[in-house]
């Protein structure tokens, strides 16, 4: 059965995803396979990550570091590529508390974590009753 | 002799305490998974290990005590938990807060080993009890 026909997820993800610039590389991600969850995704770009791109120092604090603007906007990239890839929103999006922005979902007793950095790096984590069952780089 | 507050070995039945900002967006109770890893993500100040709080010293309202005007959520563990999954935990009380203590596996330098992620996703899915707050810092 292909990717296709198959809802795909998180964990199907093969990294590196393509970003401006990176026109001519053969794209890791798999073919779209829905467009209903465009809107999910759009919702979390011009909700949490317009907000914290607009004024990061709200979630200044002792020991914390908001996210970058560069941070978000990378954030922001990798949600369209994924969007566009036809991959479902994440359930949750959160600030790491060190400069960065993670996307994280459960998909049946899968759990994934998408972590951009604050240097702008995207890696993939997928976790099976807590135990850590693939690590990628994504960018 | 006398035992200084805090320095006491941590009992397995004792219930700890990890503030955590809420405006981070790192607990929500209306959303699945509600906790997320990265509230026990060790900061730069985590260089011998993770900061927690011990109930016998505080309570969970002073324990999300932070910045004045910030809001916080405080996540409730039990040290016997911890230890049957051989995470350890102990005591390090500082001058003026004896119930302060430490989970020595989880530090700034070593965040982004394979054990520390799987130990942040065992905390927040398997470990945590319950998460009280939100309360607001004065």
């Amino acid at each position: 059965m292909s990717l296709i026909e198959t809802p795909a997820t998180w964990v199907d993800l093969v990294g590196p995803l393509q970003f401006n610039g990176a026109a001519g590389q053969k794209s890791a991600l798999p073919a779209a396979a829905s467009s209903g969850n465009s809107s999910d995704w759009q919702t979390i770009i011009n909700g949490p990550l317009k907000e914290w791109g607009q004024d990061p120092s709200q979630l200044e604090d002792d020991g914390i570091e908001p996210p970058t603007r560069e941070s978000v906007q990378r954030a922001a990239d990798v949600a369209r590529n994924l969007s566009a890839a036809g991959l479902p929103a994440p359930q949750r999006v959160a600030a790491t508390g060190e400069g960065g922005i993670v996307f994280a979902r459960q998909e049946g007793a899968y759990f994934s974590n998408i972590e951009v950095a604050a240097d702008g790096s995207v890696e993939l984590t997928v976790f099976r009753e807590s135990k850590l069952v693939s690590r990628q780089r994504l960018g | 002799m006398t035992i200084s507050p805090g320095t006491e070995p941590i009992g397995d039945d004792e219930l700890l305490y990890r503030r955590i900002p809420a405006s981070l967006n790192l607990y929500d109770p209306t959303a699945a998974p509600h906790l997320l890893p990265d509230a026990f993500r060790p900061n730069a100040n985590d260089t011998t290990g993770l900061s927690v709080y011990r109930a016998k010293y505080k309570s969970a309202q002073e324990a999300a005590r932070g910045r004045p005007g910030k809001v916080y959520y405080v996540t409730v563990l039990r040290a016997g938990d911890l230890r049957a999954r051989e995470i350890e935990i102990s005591p390090r009380p500082l001058e003026g807060d004896p119930g302060h203590a430490e989970i020595p596996g989880l530090t700034y330098q070593d965040r982004k080993t394979d054990r520390a992620l799987e130990w942040k996703v065992l905390l927040s899915q398997e470990l945590c009890l319950r998460v009280e707050g939100p309360f607001l810092s004065y």
